[in-house]
């Protein structure tokens, strides 16, 4: 049988039973995605490839015990590492700058909707992915963790509410909430950028 | 609908899922028929285009993680044949070499409590801490200790003595080892450093060896060589179990040219 084929908890048995080539390919199929989660969530290279290791680390001594009973594959290993990022978020205090959790809700409170079609309109697509990245890692952690799983690792909401651990409907809302702030951040971004003075060439008089 | 209720759907609108077809296309109409809900799921649309480019855009962890968990899972699986031989091993053995067993650790656990007990008596001398007149100080100081813990010379030196028989033990007689000449140290008597009345609530202490400067010995009324200012002095200082320091006494070798007024041989 194709390692390809066979599933995520089936290559997690074969390689808790010492078959190497099930955990090489354990891992290449889901460190990408880890590795993406935890930087996104973090802000950090360095604590992305921690956590990553920490992840496989885990599934390998099978310490907490995978059931599928009680969830889906990419649930477990997200909470493990979110757990992972969220203990060395704490730890380290090494996150990009972010609004603070009251300031957050109250935007979400009155966030009006923008008549301004396309916010990234003028940007380049590096700059639309830097400019988005951005303002990710400056939403409060509550709704920059539903965006990472829901809209970027594209997690579904059930899944995403066991990787939080609370319900679908908070989740939903979340989301809502957090995108409307993802909005009003880009916007005020492009305003800012067009309100920047334009720095013009001159020329040396001789 | 109306604005509110499309408020409440846009976001699985233009997600694209979770949404039944008739509420999705009454969505759409409405979106149609009002401009600020049109302009708002335009912006959210914008919003999704530029969150699926960053979904497209990521790195993967680098290729170093992925050697060292490699390494990390196959010390594991070497260990693990190891690890169940031993298990088995253990779960094999005899039952009746467990009693075995457990005698001999028993005795070892024995010996080793004797041993700790027996070496850890502290250096224990009885005595007045002034000089008031009381059976002990009429008498040698007693010191309860094993012979090389009261040779050691390097401090701390667990001793439980009030300042008088701490004074006494400095006379006491040592081993034939300590008595070469190399090691011989003469010493000042104890100056207290607290009142009287702290010294007799002193249960035990230590013995700590400083450096001084010189002209601390002036401190005490001791003559202080001029010449050798510059050079620190050894002193010992006597702390409580408290942590507060009792008394202090100057060393000094005999073969120095220190001022040895007041002073007598450790030896």
């Amino acid at each position: 049988m194709a390692m390809e084929e066979t599933s995520d908890l089936q290559m997690l048995r074969l390689a808790q039973a010492g078959e190497e080539a099930a955990f090489v390919a354990l891992y290449r199929r889901w460190q990408g995605s880890l590795y993406r989660y935890s930087l996104r969530l973090s802000g950090s290279a360095p604590v992305a490839e921690d956590v990553t290791q920490e992840v496989f680390l885990a599934l390998m001594d099978g310490v907490s015990g995978f059931d599928p009973a009680l969830g889906s594959f990419p649930s477990y290993v997200y909470g493990i590492a979110r757990n992972h990022v969220l203990r060395r978020m704490s730890r380290e205090r090494f996150f990009a700058p972010m609004a603070d959790e009251a300031e957050g809700e109250q935007q979400g409170a009155h966030a009006t909707w923008s008549v301004q079609s396309d916010p990234l309109g003028d940007l380049t697509r590096q700059e639309k992915i830097e400019s988005l990245h951005r303002a990710i890692s400056t939403l409060p952690l509550r709704y920059r963790e539903v965006v990472v799983l829901c809209e970027l690792q594209e997690l579904s909401y059930a899944d995403a509410a066991q990787v939080i651990g609370c319900p679908e409907g908070t989740i939903r809302s979340r989301l809502h909430r957090a995108r409307i702030l993802l909005l009003d951040k880009l916007q005020e971004k492009t305003s800012e950028d067009v309100r920047a003075p334009r720095i013009e060439p001159a020329r040396c008089l001789p | 609908m109306n604005c509110q209720r499309f408020e409440d759907l846009i976001v699985d609108l233009v997600r694209e899922h979770g949404l039944e077809d008739s509420i999705r296309s009454q969505a759409l109409a409405h979106a149609d028929a009002c401009p600020a809900c049109s302009a708002r799921l335009a912006s959210q649309q914008a919003l999704s285009a530029a969150i699926k480019l960053a979904v497209a855009e990521g790195g993967e962890a680098p290729a170093h993680v992925e050697e060292a968990l490699l390494s990390a899972y196959r010390l594991r699986q070497a260990g693990r044949p190891r690890l169940v031989a031993a298990l088995r091993a253990f779960r094999n053995f005899p039952v009746s070499y467990w009693g075995i067993a457990a005698a001999l650790l028993v005795a070892l656990l024995g010996v080793a409590t004797y041993r700790v007990f027996h070496n850890s008596q502290p250096m224990q001398v009885t005595g007045s801490a002034s000089g008031q007149s009381t059976r002990e100080t009429s008498q040698p100081a007693r010191i309860e200790s094993a012979p090389e813990r009261t040779a050691m010379k390097e401090t701390p030196m667990p001793v439980a003595a009030s300042m008088d028989s701490a004074a006494k033990k400095a006379e006491l007689p040592r081993p034939a080892a300590k008595a070469q000449p190399e090691e011989v140290e003469v010493a000042t008597d104890f100056f207290p450093l607290t009142l009287g009345n702290e010294l007799n609530t002193m249960e035990s202490g230590q013995l700590v060896r400083v450096l001084l400067p010189r002209n601390a010995m002036a401190s005490y009324g001791l003559p202080v060589n001029q010449e050798r200012m510059d050079k620190p002095v050894t002193a010992q200082v006597l702390i409580g179990q408290d942590g507060v320091a009792r008394a202090i006494r100057f060393l000094s070798e005999q073969n120095t040219n220190f001022v040895q007024t007041g002073m007598r041989s450790k030896r």
